[in-house]
């Protein structure tokens, strides 16, 4: 369906479904008057954050995958999707990539892949 | 008197630490988490033996580490940590901390006089690690620390026969102790004279705050907006500050999210004796008494003893303490704690009027007594700016601090004597050497 990279070249396998969501740094609460009042934060504008499931990874793509992100601490990574347009080297943003689901599937590939997995990853712009 | 808060509005936030030469500035706004900057508090003014350490701002801030490019100070490979290929970590004691807030219309970028001063002080209490590198966390003080730190290691005789101001004694406890850098900012004279005064054995700071204590007077880092810089200020707290002359009138339309009320009489004295010694070194005594005070809750009593009037020896400068203890005790405490949105100018000794139609049928008066700024920014990007009020019926001074000179059994004697006001006993016994040991001989 869609196409996501970390890391400007390591290519999320198999994106399936890519619900994205719109966050405004926003103190918004209502007074002791019942009138609902609002702080936005002036620095930072609205940022944005992706749920993207990926299905049938093999077990070397996962490896690839973690491997990625152990290196860089879990910490925030390039993160390229094509509605983000240009190409993962050019128009990547920087991102925080979570593992949300980490469920063991197994399918046939080019072999049978009886590690594969089924991933969830959450991605929250910086 | 300040109008409303609008209902919409945008905060831009700076946060700045100083490299150690003093003029690099490095920006870590984008990596804040939270920023919590506590502006003192006079009702509990204060730890250590001194009791003043709470007229000191505090900042306690977490920031998000940029990733492989740690915070960490003992990183050592971190970019934040190497200048000029040398490892100088970027959070290190002594180095100075910014946190600016400007407020603007929803859009508007800030210009240059928007921005407000929350904090500027020293990081150095506190820089803590997460153990999953994920965050570091700092706690820092306002410029006192600086005089906190600065101990007194040359005993010297301060004041003359005559009487040298207290202000110009303070200066001269800063200049003999290598802070001739700071200039005490003293807009009207308490009008104080110090005969006779040798601090030893305590930090610069709390050789000040004892003259000031003493006075009723506050001294510590406030805002000045003619020189736009935190400076050390010795003031008199505005007690006589009303409904009419308060500096923000607050609505619970737009102006607060919870606004709560306590009250409490356990604070209440209503006659204070202060003991002093005259300039013979005799033991005299001023009592002042609040009429309309003791009519409502009765007779309470309290003196104060000759420890904490070391620098007194008038009757004049005696009454004048006592009025002060009593303006800050005689009424019974309506503290109440409000939330609002985050309302930079509001500082200690502010005046408010709240309506609040839930808590009281009438707009009320408070003097703020502590205020908190916080601000967080959580990993779904949630904000919170706020601050955090608590304010009494009435701009005071202090009131903690009162209650800790207060004259008890074994702690606060009204004299300096070991035995008190009390005669030490005669002697009913006589002791005489004899052979080989002392003989005892009890007299009936």
């Amino acid at each position: 369906m869609g196409t996501a990279y970390i890391n400007i070249t390591m290519e999320l396998p198999r994106v399936t479904a890519q619900p994205i969501e719109y966050r405004t740094p926003a103190d918004r609460e209502y007074t002791a008057g019942f009138v609902l009042r609002q702080d936005r934060l002036g620095n930072l504008s609205m940022k944005r954050a992706w749920k993207v499931d990926c299905i049938a990874v093999t077990k070397a793509q996962y490896d690839a995958i973690i491997a990625v992100l152990d290196a860089v601490g879990w910490n925030q990574v390039p993160f390229w999707c094509d509605e983000l347009g240009g190409t993962p080297a050019a128009n990547s943003i920087t991102a925080w990539v979570e593992i949300d689901a980490d469920e063991r599937a197994q399918f046939q590939d080019v072999a049978w892949e009886s590690m594969g997995r089924n991933l969830s990853f959450r991605v929250v712009e910086q | 008197m300040s109008t409303l808060i609008p209902r919409d509005r945008d905060i831009h936030i700076n946060l700045q630490v100083g490299r150690p030469d003093g003029i690099t500035w490095v920006d870590l706004t984008r990596y804040l988490k939270s920023a919590r900057v506590s502006l003192g508090d006079v009702i509990d003014v204060g730890t250590g033996n001194q009791g003043v350490d709470g007229v000191v701002r505090k900042m306690s801030f977490t920031l998000r580490n940029d990733g492989p490019n740690s915070f960490a100070p003992k990183d050592q490979t971190s970019a934040w940590n190497l200048v000029g290929g040398n490892w100088t970590p970027l959070l290190w004691s002594n180095r100075e901390v910014i946190l600016q807030v400007a407020i603007t219309d929803p859009g508007a970028a800030p210009l240059a006089g928007d921005w407000v001063y929350l904090f500027h002080g020293v990081l150095g209490e506190s820089i803590r690690c997460s153990s999953d590198g994920a965050e570091v966390f700092c706690e820092a003080s306002d410029l006192a620390r600086r005089l906190q730190r600065t101990w007194i290691e040359t005993a010297r005789t301060y004041g003359t026969e005559e009487g040298v101001p207290v202000e110009t004694v303070m200066q001269q406890i800063l200049n003999d102790n290598g802070w001739s850098s700071v200039v005490l900012y003293c807009p009207v004279s308490p009008g104080f004279n110090v005969t006779h005064y040798i601090p030893e054995f305590v930090s610069v700071w709390d050789a000040l705050q004892k003259m000031a204590s003493q006075i009723g007077w506050y001294l510590g880092y406030r805002w000045d907006a003619g020189t736009s810089s935190f400076r050390l200020t010795l003031m008199e707290p505005p007690r006589t500050k009303d409904a009419g002359s308060a500096d923000f009138m607050l609505t619970e339309d737009d102006d607060y999210y919870k606004h709560e009320l306590d009250m409490s009489d356990d604070a209440i004295r209503n006659a204070i004796t202060i003991y002093y010694k005259d300039a013979a070194g005799a033991v005299q005594s001023v009592t002042v008494t609040d009429a309309a005070s003791i009519a409502e809750y009765g007779r309470l009593p309290m003196g104060v003893g000759v420890s904490d009037t070391s620098l007194i020896n008038t009757a004049e400068e005696a009454t004048d303490m006592a009025n002060a203890a009593l303006a800050d005790l005689k009424d019974q405490t309506s503290t109440t704690r409000i939330n609002m949105p985050l309302l930079p100018e509001m500082d200690l000794f502010a005046g408010i009027v709240v309506e609040s139609p839930r808590t009281s049928s009438t707009n009320d008066f408070y003097g703020v007594m502590s205020v908190e700024h916080y601000i967080q920014i959580d990993d779904d990007g949630r904000l919170q700016a706020r601050t955090e009020v608590t304010a009494t019926g009435k701009v005071i001074g202090a009131r903690a601090q009162w209650l800790r000179m207060q004259t008890r059994p074994g702690a606060k004697p009204v004299t300096d004597d070991p035995f008190g006001t009390v005669a030490p006993p005669t002697p009913n016994f006589v002791l005489s050497a004899a052979i080989r040991g002392l003989t005892l001989d009890i007299i009936a």
